[in-house]
């Protein structure tokens, strides 16, 4: 389990949450139609998945529980991320609600499949560092409605995709419709997904829109990536949503808004050293 | 009235066309309403309630604040050959059984074995993990590891699995719909077909099925299946006693045309009001038989009686009405008051029974009073059966001979009539209402069993939902608030009757002990709010299934208790709420606690069907009295009819209470029901009886008119009734059977009250003037009969 939301890894997954964000480099590589018209579905989902996000992150952001009958509980969140050769390292820190400010959370996502990913929970009021289990993916982020999939991705290679539609306008925007399977039992047990359909912006190989079948309870899950704009070069989604709904009736729904972003601050090693959890910011 | 009459009588023999082509009409837009508006079944508990009941409102906010809390409970018991359930073809139905619930659309969420996570320190990371990684396929290893986990989760034990692993069970949260009984019928039957598809049965397991769906689906297929074949039998043996009391086709399918003519006209209303069926208006087609039976072989009876001296058909259709107009007109206007006055009652299905139930008797009236008789007077045969019965048949002798039997005898008889009815009396002061699940289904019905099973081992079925609200948002973390809600819970499960309570504060307990290195001496509530809302943080963090959100609410401010007690009558589930209402005014006084859950609703709506109908009941039997003193303008003929008409009801309520059953729904309608037709008997008898005598008839000659004219008829309903309603003797569903137990009961005393009682009590007390009463009752039921 780890925590490389808003920052994305090198090569092997896919997230919504890298989606929001877009290496120019990457961009400038495969933005002529044409080129794109010919990718096959995995191909194109390797491309989104294949993108430099920058090398570090610092960002604030919100993430707000939405219950049924549209009551609101808000997070705030400051995350710091950085990616190094092996392994990509993110912490980030409660900032309200008062009973779990300073509440700290760390995760080492390590490139080697073969290495566990190691996750830490700083938890001020036991005054205690906690490592966590890393090994569902299916379970619920911060009790929202984002799973551990979702934010962290899963392995490109662990489904097989089909290319539903060419061409499907999303906000003014053309898009792929592209249809994500698993490959097999254990990674529906380990990711939850039983199937994802996803609208892929083509000018910016971004996913901006998803529509998730969940095997718990059968539930379906609507993801919608919006504000997307270039911030320091790099295209990102400011306002991530997720809705839950079972038999076509609303469970639930998270928001996750990004106030602040900055992909140019370098963030220090120390950041992600068991002192600076324990010290807070 | 008398004119009135006659003229009446005129028109309707001289005007059959407009008659049949008024009910023709009226049938039609019966027919037309219910088509256009089919009538909806409605089950709901919510319809006992005014809306702004504080039970409703306080279920209401437990489903507000935590979602659904009707669960389904599915027991499983360790084979006679295994050690304990934890074997492999144990988990393995314990998987199946889940994923088919987890998969089925009612069902919103459920625990058990084969899912069931554990929060705990693992080499020094916190992990919420599954007991059992793939339940389809254990090793002996997984078993055996789980024996030794589940050994200490006291979050599981006797809520999931038994102390000793003997049994073990899955709890599905099925969703909560307001006002419907299908959506459980649907869950149950799937249930029940998956379980016999699978042959877990012929594996040897045994299961057990329990619950307030099962509960649900149970009331509704046992109703079903019992009406199903009982009501045609039924119908088929009045049909048979019909036709040798008449032994005539046409007056064996007669009383059936305005039968069907009043069940049409009131479930027409019924569509047009738009009015659901229920549980208590289910009883609206039995109480129009009996209405529609009784009044019906009167007119037969009077029929044939004419017919019998040799009148003409049209003759007689005019001599029956003339005489039977008032009488009949006297019971459909008391049984009618009857059942208004049963509609004072705030519960809403019980008024509309009653409303509908007072519109039938009046129909019956019309009915039996212009169609009937036109259609009598088309009926030109007579056949020499019918004419023979009538003259010699074991129901005249019998009739013949009550006058001088009860002459000879009505000292005894009005001595051991008052003595039955002191003893109803007493009894009837003892009469308890109340009500309990377990005895709605026989004995050894597997729901019974099964609802045994569940309070042996897991402390039933039946939750106590508590909501403490702290006071304010957050409110919930702070450790002060736990404390106090802690002292709560430990009250709540030293009760004998209630078992391991499902609270966060355990959850709490279990995440603190977890976090440090599973040391069962931090098995204890948080220190601090903030510890609280980071343990929670931890917990939605470890990867959990469970989102607590049925434990606490979304602005965590309430918290919810669930504690589950044992199978209890609906006055032992009041003694143990008032018990601890009284504890929380004495000890809790600081917390805001509201005590709700689908059981409490269930013996709450009982309760006020119950007393709801007992006072209703009573005001029923009081207006009816008032009304015989009117219609019959005299109080001491009004008493006399009284006695026999009252009586059978109140000695039936005594031998209930005698048989220490208690008064419920059932018995309580069926109370409503049959005071129509023991009512309406004693009217005939006493109509009878007073016009001869203003006809200058002595008493004796009196009663044995009364007797061999009108007795005949009461004998004939009666036997029809009884008989017809004790086919119900045969069915399932227990309130089903006491519907026809205590009919058969309360009409056959009535029988007994008309026949033996009424005659020696108008003995006793006209016999010794024994002049002519015509003076005394001028303007009571005088007719110019045509019969000499």
């Amino acid at each position: 389990m780890n925590m490389t939301f808003l920052k994305n890894k090198t090569a092997q997954t896919r997230s919504l949450f890298k989606y929001m964000s877009i290496g120019l480099v990457a961009a400038g590589l495969i933005c002529s139609p044409t080129f794109a018209a010919e990718l096959t579905a995995a191909q194109i989902m390797q491309k989104v998945d294949d993108r430099d996000t920058g090398e570090t992150m610092v960002s604030e952001s919100a993430l707000i529980l939405i219950d049924k009958k549209k009551r609101q509980r808000v997070r705030q969140l400051k995350l710091f991320s950085k990616e190094y050769g092996d392994v990509d390292k993110s912490v980030s820190f409660f900032m309200a609600p008062a009973d779990v400010k300073d509440t700290a959370y760390m995760s080492f996502d390590w490139d080697d499949d073969a290495k566990e990913d190691d996750s830490w929970l700083y938890l001020p009021a036991l005054q205690k560092i906690n490592r966590i289990a890393a090994s569902d993916k299916s379970g619920a982020f911060m009790g929202s409605d984002f799973s551990y999939a979702d934010i962290d991705g899963v392995e490109v290679e662990d489904f097989t995709y089909r290319l539903l539609k060419n061409s499907e306008e999303v906000n003014g925007y053309d898009c792929w419709v592209i249809e994500s399977t698993p490959k097999n039992k254990s990674v529906i047990k380990e990711t939850g997904y039983l199937s994802t359909t996803s609208w892929i912006r083509k000018d910016i190989f971004m996913q901006v829109k998803a529509i998730i079948n969940v095997k718990k309870g059968k539930r379906v899950k609507y993801f919608q990536a919006k504000d997307i704009e270039q911030i320091q070069g790099i295209w990102t989604a400011k306002t991530l949503q997720m809705v839950t709904t079972k038999r076509n009736k609303l469970e639930h729904s998270s928001v996750l808004k990004i106030s602040v972003v900055d992909y140019q601050t370098q963030v220090d090693d120390k950041m992600f050293d068991n002192n600076t959890l324990q010290r807070g910011l | 009235m008398n004119r009135f009459k006659l003229a009446w009588a005129r028109f309707v023999v001289s005007r059959p066309w407009p008659i049949f082509a008024v009910s023709g009409m009226l049938m039609l837009l019966a027919v037309m309403s219910i088509a256009t508006k089919p009538i909806p079944y409605d089950n709901s508990n919510e319809m006992y309630f005014l809306p702004n009941d504080p039970s409703l409102l306080a279920f209401n906010r437990l489903t507000d604040l935590f979602g659904d809390s009707e669960y389904l409970s599915i027991g499983v018991e360790a084979r006679a050959g295994d050690q304990d359930v934890f074997t492999q073809d144990t988990i393995h139905l314990i998987d199946a059984l889940t994923q088919m619930l987890e998969e089925h659309e009612v069902v919103t969420q459920v625990r058990s074995l084969s899912k069931y996570q554990y929060t705990h320190n693992d080499d020094g990371i916190l992990a919420t993990d599954d007991l059992f990684e793939e339940p389809d396929a254990v090793s002996p290893e997984d078993l055996q590891n789980a024996r030794l986990i589940m050994a200490n989760e006291t979050l599981a034990l006797d809520t999931l699995i038994t102390q000793d692993f003997q049994q073990v069970r899955l709890l599905a949260r099925t969703e909560y719909r307001a006002g419907d009984n299908s959506h459980k019928v649907q869950i149950v039957t799937d249930l029940l077909n998956f379980i016999d598809a699978q042959g877990f049965a012929d594996q040897g397991y045994q299961l057990h099925l329990s619950g307030v769906p099962v509960i649900g689906e149970r009331f509704e297929t046992l109703t079903k299946e019992d009406m199903a074949w009982i009501n045609p039998t039924m119908a088929l043996v009045m049909v048979i006693i019909l036709f040798l009391t008449f032994r005539s086709i046409t007056g064996t399918l007669i009383p059936w045309l305005v039968i069907g003519f009043s069940i049409v006209s009131v479930s027409g209303i019924q569509a047009f009001l738009g009015w659901p069926f229920t549980a208590v208006n289910s009883a609206l087609v039995p109480t129009l038989i009996i209405i529609g039976m009784g009044v019906s072989v009167h007119v037969l009876v009077e029929f044939y009686h004419f017919r019998g001296k040799d009148l003409t058909p049209k003759e007689a259709s005019y001599e029956t009405i003339t005489h039977l107009f008032q009488p009949v007109l006297f019971t459909a206007l008391t049984t009618s008051i009857g059942f208004v006055a049963l509609a004072i009652t705030e519960l809403l299905p019980v008024k509309q029974y009653a409303y509908l139930a007072a519109m039938g008797p009046l129909i019956i009236f019309l009915v039996a009073m212009t169609t009937l008789p036109v259609l009598l007077s088309f009926i030109p045969w007579l056949p020499k059966r019918t004419q023979m019965a009538f003259k010699q048949d074991l129901v005249g002798r019998i009739t013949q001979s009550i006058p001088s039997f009860t002459y000879r005898l009505r000292l005894p008889i009005v001595l051991v009539g008052a003595v039955a009815l002191l003893f109803s009396l007493f009894f009837v002061s003892k009469i308890t209402v109340d009500s309990n699940f377990i005895t709605y289904f026989k004995k050894d019905s597997w729901i019974t069993q099964d609802m045994h099973y569940f309070d042996e081992h897991f402390k039933g079925i039946s939750n106590l939902e508590v909501i403490i609200d702290s006071g304010k948002d957050e409110g919930i973390k702070q450790p002060e608030f736990l404390r106090r809600v802690e002292s709560l819970q430990d009250y709540l499960e030293s009760l004998p009757v209630a078992g391991d309570t499902n609270s966060l504060l355990d959850f709490l307990k279990q995440i603190r002990q977890a976090v440090s290195e599973d040391n069962p001496d931090f098995f204890i509530l948080p220190d601090s709010a903030q510890m609280t809302a980071q343990l929670l943080l931890l917990y939605e963090n470890s990867g959990p299934d469970e989102d607590l959100s049925d434990l606490k609410d979304f602005d965590q401010r309430h918290l919810r208790l669930t504690v589950p007690v044992v199978n209890m009558s609906a006055s032992q589930m009041t003694l143990l709420l008032n018990q601890i209402d009284d504890e929380i005014n004495a000890a809790f006084s600081d917390l805001n606690v509201e005590i709700t859950g689908p059981m409490v609703m269930y013996n709450v709506q009982d309760r006020y069907i119950n007393e709801g109908m007992f006072n209703s009941f009573s005001i029923a039997l009081v207006l009816i009295g008032l009304s015989f003193f009117v219609l019959f303008r005299s109080v001491k003929y009004g008493l006399i009819a009284l006695v026999p008409s009252v009586v059978p009801i109140l000695m039936a309520g005594g031998v209930v209470t005698l048989m220490g059953i208690s008064l419920d729904l059932g018995t309580m309608i069926v109370g409503a029901m049959t005071m129509g037709i023991a009512v309406d008997d004693a009217i005939h008898v006493v109509s009878r009886y007073l016009l001869a005598r203003s006809q200058g008839a002595d008493v004796n000659r009196a009663i044995e008119r009364a007797m061999n004219e009108s007795g005949r008829a009461v004998v004939f309903t009666s036997v029809i009734l009884v008989v017809g309603f004790s086919v119900m003797l045969l069915g399932s569903f227990i309130p089903y059977i006491n519907t026809g137990l205590f009919s058969a009961i309360i009409m056959g005393l009535a029988l007994v009250g008309d026949l033996i009682v009424l005659p020696a009590l108008l003995y006793m007390i006209d016999g010794k003037k024994d002049v002519p009463l015509s003076t005394q009752t001028a303007n009571t039921a005088t007719s110019n009969s045509m019969v000499k």
